[in-house]
């Protein structure tokens, strides 16, 4: 995966980099906004990381800027600030996702890499998702697996919803918490796991092998047997 | 510290009032000299003079006769002190003695043994210049052999010295008028600034904006020089939590680094076990690095950043809907009851953080099978939440320090948690304007004590 990385700071630019590097990404890396800007209207990648504050050019700028001219890349956005209002502007500037710094490097990789696989395979209105034996009919809200009907609540649904969208990549806690329960916050605790486990009684429990997986320090990921 | 609301609660409206209060007793005791001293007064003081003095020349008329009052008048018309007018004459008209040059009577017959006023040149005048008249009381009396005397007395200095008593008591009664007015407006001048300056304070204390400055309306008083010095005070303030929150923020990038490096290195471990045990210690230090940043990143922040209308309840209900799976997990059986409260002005996610380490906390502490009540209320100006639980209960002495970061208490250092989750809800909670505080649990059972935690939002 091809990515460019637009970040001013060189700590926190070389902790990104050699991660991505290290996982097997390429990536190229511009020190402020406009060098930024000019590598990512002239160079194909499969996402971009842009930091909100940078030099010459700011991040919402670089966005707003490339989106104009109907350039679609995936686009993180890195934030220094807590701040909701930063993030709304992000997004409305046609940011994909964000980030608050500070961050695990495995939330930043878990989410380039949904972000890389959306724009590969963008089905945004879908009414049905199969992954192997497990089929999720979104319309009526009816969840199988070889054709026995299992009951789920209203959020465990969700919850599984979002793990098979991005079915074969590693889901966080923290984008679970984001996504399904719909806020941004520190658990502390193992409530997330106590949730995953109770989906995983009703959809794995009686089956001959588990589709829901843990990844250890990084989070969860759904996958059917090869 | 607020604003003086009362006006009789500031010192130096206080004195001022006092002294108003002395200047107006002044000005009332002016008032009464002035009524009491009037001209009247001493004319009838001059006339009882000049009555005695009559009585006296009588009574020495009648037992030594014409030449021992002639005697008499010339003794006292020399003497210094002497500032009575005399002129004696016979029945036909001629002078006989006293300081006077002419009768000055201009009809006799109406003055005879009355008061009158009369025209009249001073005895010291100067023969050369033209006789200069004044007006003086006088008194006559005709004696047995028809002689008469004229005694008189100048009113002129009568007159002045009324005079100008009431034309000092008037400038004393403007000056004290002036005076109490502008005490008063100084007063008023010193307790409007000095609520300008605790307004301003109180701004900043509420909303922890420390870019906010006192207004520097002039600059030759104290007043003045304690505005700029206070400034001075909050350049000083603002400029050390900006070093402490780069220092910070540094500190959490140049640890953060090495921390993911030995992670790296971690990661190549061979023996799964102690992998797993060192990953989770290198997790747990990251976390407690997020979590101090963050909490001091709530408490530097400004109340309006990331602020949008909430429906509390629907936090709380979210909130507790993600716990209730780990109530189950134990066991524990609880209640939730929740007021409607109107939307109003917060931070969702921060708020759903701060409901969630309450609940966390019960948790953690309520043995399997325990009980916890969940309830939002509201209570004007204030939405409160508050968690009961049947837990373990928290020492009367360790209940303040709590919010503290860091803090465990020793029977609770062997389960998970790194002391911060309280600290956080603190800072989020006073963000919305509200606190926190601890209770006995209200739904205490026989073996266990609990704890009920609860904080205020502020809606209003």
């Amino acid at each position: 995966m091809k990515i460019l990385l637009v970040e001013d700071e060189p700590t926190v630019a070389r902790f990104i980099e050699d991660g991505l590097v290290e996982h097997g990404h390429t990536v190229e890396h511009a020190n402020n906004g406009s060098q930024g800007l000019s590598l990512a209207t002239s160079q194909n990648y499969d996402v971009v990381i842009l930091d909100r504050m940078l030099p010459e050019m700011d991040g919402i700028e670089v966005l707003e800027t490339y989106r104009s001219q109907g350039l679609t890349t995936p686009t993180l956005i890195l934030s220094a600030k807590n701040k909701v209002d930063d993030k709304v502007k992000g997004l409305r500037a046609g940011a994909d996702d964000y980030l608050t710094k500070p961050f695990a490097f495995e939330e930043l990789l878990a989410r380039v890499e949904i972000l890389a696989s959306r724009s590969a395979n963008n089905t945004p209105s879908q009414t049905h998702i199969t992954l192997g034996e497990l089929h999720l009919d979104l319309i009526n809200r009816q969840v199988t697996r070889n054709n026995t009907v299992i009951e789920l609540q209203s959020k465990e649904f969700k919850l599984l919803e979002y793990l098979m969208l991005n079915a074969g990549k590693i889901v966080t806690r923290t984008m679970l918490l984001e996504k399904v329960w719909e806020y941004n916050f520190d658990p502390q605790t193992n409530v997330i796991d106590v949730h995953i486990s109770r989906l995983r009684n009703k959809i794995d429990k009686g089956f001959d092998h588990p589709m829901i997986e843990t990844i250890r320090g990084a989070g969860y990921m759904i996958s059917s047997r090869t | 510290m607020r604003a003086i609301k009362a006006y009789s609660k500031s010192s130096s409206f206080v004195v001022s009032f006092v002294f108003t209060a002395l200047m107006m007793l002044g000005v009332g005791f002016n008032m009464y000299t002035l009524n009491v001293a009037n001209d009247e007064l001493l004319i009838r003081e001059s006339q009882a003079a000049i009555q005695a003095d009559i009585g006296g020349f009588r009574s020495l008329y009648n037992t030594a006769g014409r030449t021992a009052v002639v005697s008499a008048l010339k003794e006292r018309v020399n003497s210094r002190t002497n500032d009575f007018l005399y002129y004696l004459k016979s029945a036909d008209d001629t002078f006989i003695g006293g300081n006077l040059s002419i009768w000055p009577a201009q009809n006799y017959e109406l003055v005879k043994n009355g008061v009158i006023e009369i025209q009249y040149t001073p005895p010291n005048a100067n023969n050369d210049s033209p006789p200069k008249t004044q007006s003086a009381i006088a008194m006559v009396v005709e004696f047995d052999n028809k002689d008469t005397l004229l005694v008189a007395r100048s009113v002129q200095d009568i007159e002045f010295a009324v005079a100008l008593a009431q034309t000092s008591s008037w400038v004393m009664i403007v000056i004290l008028c002036t005076v109490a007015a502008i005490s008063l407006a100084v007063a008023y001048y010193v307790v409007s600034r000095i609520n300008k300056i605790s307004e301003t304070a109180d701004d900043i204390i509420r909303t922890g904006d420390l870019s906010d400055r006192l207004h520097v309306d002039s600059s030759w008083d104290d007043l003045s020089k304690l505005t700029l010095v206070l400034n001075e005070l909050l350049d000083k303030i603002e400029h050390s939590v900006l070093a402490i929150r780069s220092v910070s923020d540094n500190i959490a990038h140049d640890l953060r680094t090495p921390l993911t490096r030995l992670k790296s290195h971690i990661e190549v471990i061979s023996d799964e076990r102690e992998k797993a045990e060192l990953i989770s210690e290198c997790d747990n230090l990251m976390g407690i690095f997020n979590s101090l940043l963050r909490i001091s990143d709530i408490e530097n922040s400004a109340k309006k950043a990331g602020f949008q209308a909430v429906q509390v309840r629907d936090v709380v209900d979210d909130a507790v809907d993600l716990y209730s799976a780990l109530f189950e997990n134990k066991d524990i059986s609880f209640t939730y009851k929740a007021d409607n409260i109107d939307v109003f002005s917060a931070d969702k996610d921060l708020l759903f953080q701060a409901f969630a380490n309450v609940l966390d906390n019960a948790i953690k502490f309520t043995p399997n099978g325990g009980k916890i009540a969940i309830a939002l209320k509201y209570e004007a100006p204030f939405a409160i939440f508050s968690v009961d639980d049947t837990g373990v209960g928290v020492s009367n002495e360790s209940i303040q320090s709590l919010t503290r970061r860091f803090y465990r208490e020793d029977k609770s250092r062997s389960t998970v948690g790194n002391g911060l989750g309280l600290a956080l809800v603190s800072a989020i909670v006073s963000l919305h304007g509200g606190k926190v505080w601890f209770e006995p649990s209200r739904i205490q059972t026989n073996t266990s004590k609990g704890l009920r935690c609860a904080f205020s939002l502020q809606i209003d």
